[in-house]
């Protein structure tokens, strides 16, 4: 079975397509172009789907060429649903549903989250982890129990990978900020004080955010180090209670932020007291990618029939938890 | 006194399947307009014709024109 991913949620728009045998998933390609705003601002949700329009048709057309297969190959189209910015969202969603109506393809649309899940268990093996996802867009500790997804801990305010980009950029530099705040903060030991905010088993960035800023301003490398830390605890203290609390065996970390390695260097000790085995996506699907929709439309499309057109709708804010896995 | 503002867009001399399939592509999103905002989207012979309709807000008509010659743009690239 050959499908279709478009993920077109936030600054990304990617295309993917997987050939599904069995339990397998071979990924034939994967293109994205990538939106960057400029040095010091954030995605602005209309410039970002701009972008998507311009590129939709070249990512498209690279993809199914890289892959070496035409769209009447194609058995079927998953599109990013949401969660995600409106009209970002709208153009992959209006992408999907043109080849669909016109090729007469099945279409599917995913939960952007879920897809983050399913392509981590597919590409590290993971059986029934604790799952941390962080990125710019979530930051939410799941385990599944009867069909579902079921939130452990998640942010208050923001997210994870807003904290690193909002950081970033009022040091100037362009989102995503999260390589350039872990390499500056390679090169400094020297811990400022700042807040930590764990409640129950949710974490508080904004006061972290707000606090670590004034620093920067005396040191870069010492505010990037201090916030790395004190984020990083408070996100390893919640994921020792969450596997303490579920007595899950495997931890697995998925999202854009999965590529620091400092997050991973601490969460793997986390797991050495727990004897539980650690996963982390590997780097280059760790952000947004077609791959993450694309499987997780065909693990839907084994259980489920295709959506009607008239229903293939986008929601902003369509939480992971509510989605029931049958698969 | 009020304003009411009417656009329409036509898509001339497009296939009944083209136009069916961009069609199909845009409507689910016509939801949840704004108060006093309508598009009414008709399939005639071999046109497509965008009826846009706004009381009283012109800035979100002209951004749902905008949005929506978008999306028509990009139906009709990639299914060609």
């Amino acid at each position: 079975m050959i499908g279709l991913g478009i993920e077109s949620t936030a600054h990304t728009f990617s295309c993917a397509i997987i050939e599904k045998k069995g339990k397998k998933g071979k990924i034939l390609s994967d293109v994205r172009k990538i939106f960057r705003p400029e040095a010091g601002q954030g995605i602005h949700p209309r410039e970002a789907s701009r972008h998507h329009i311009e590129n939709s048709p070249i990512v498209l057309s690279e993809c199914l060429n890289e892959a070496n297969v035409s769209v009447k190959d194609l058995d079927i189209i998953s599109y990013a649903a949401g969660p995600g910015l409106g009209p970002c969202l709208r153009v992959g969603a209006v992408v999907a549903r043109s080849l669909s109506s016109f090729y007469k393809i099945p279409i599917y649309p995913v939960n952007h989250a879920i897809g983050h899940i399913e392509l981590g268990k597919l590409l590290t093996g993971a059986n029934d982890p604790l799952v941390l996802l962080v990125s710019g867009g979530h930051t939410m500790l799941l385990s599944f129990l009867n069909k579902q997804w079921r939130v452990f801990g998640e942010t208050l305010d923001i997210t994870l990978g807003q904290l690193l980009d909002q950081f970033g950029r009022s040091m100037g530099f362009a989102s995503p900020c999260g390589k350039n705040i872990e390499e500056l903060a390679s090169t400094s030991t020297n811990y400022v004080s700042l807040p930590y905010s764990v409640k129950g088993n949710d974490v508080s960035f904004s006061g972290l955010l707000s606090a670590t800023k004034p620093i920067s301003e005396k040191s870069k490398v010492d505010a990037c180090y201090s916030l790395q830390e004190t984020a990083f605890a408070m996100i390893s203290e919640t994921v020792e209670r969450a596997l303490s609390f579920t007595s899950k065996k495997e931890l697995m970390i998925v999202g854009g932020v999965a590529a620091n390695k400092r997050l991973s260097e601490m969460l793997k000790d986390v797991c050495k007291r727990h004897g539980a085995k650690f996963f982390v996506v590997p780097l280059k699907y760790a952000g947004d990618c077609g791959s993450q929709i694309c499987w997780t439309g065909l693990l839907e499309s084994q259980v489920k029939k295709s959506a009607t057109l008239k229903d293939t709708f986008v929601t902003q804010s369509w939480r992971l938890d509510s989605v029931v896995v049958n698969y | 006194m009020s304003l009411t503002c009417q656009v329409q867009v036509i898509l001339n001399n497009i296939s009944k399947k083209k136009a069916k399939a961009v069609k199909k592509a845009l409507e689910p999103d016509n939801v949840n307009f704004p108060k006093g905002l309508s598009l009414y989207v008709e399939n005639i012979d071999s046109k497509l014709i965008f009826n846009f309709e706004s009381k009283e807000n012109m800035k979100q008509l002209v951004g749902t024109v905008d949005e929506v010659l978008e999306h028509i743009q990009v139906a009709l690239k990639v299914i060609e």
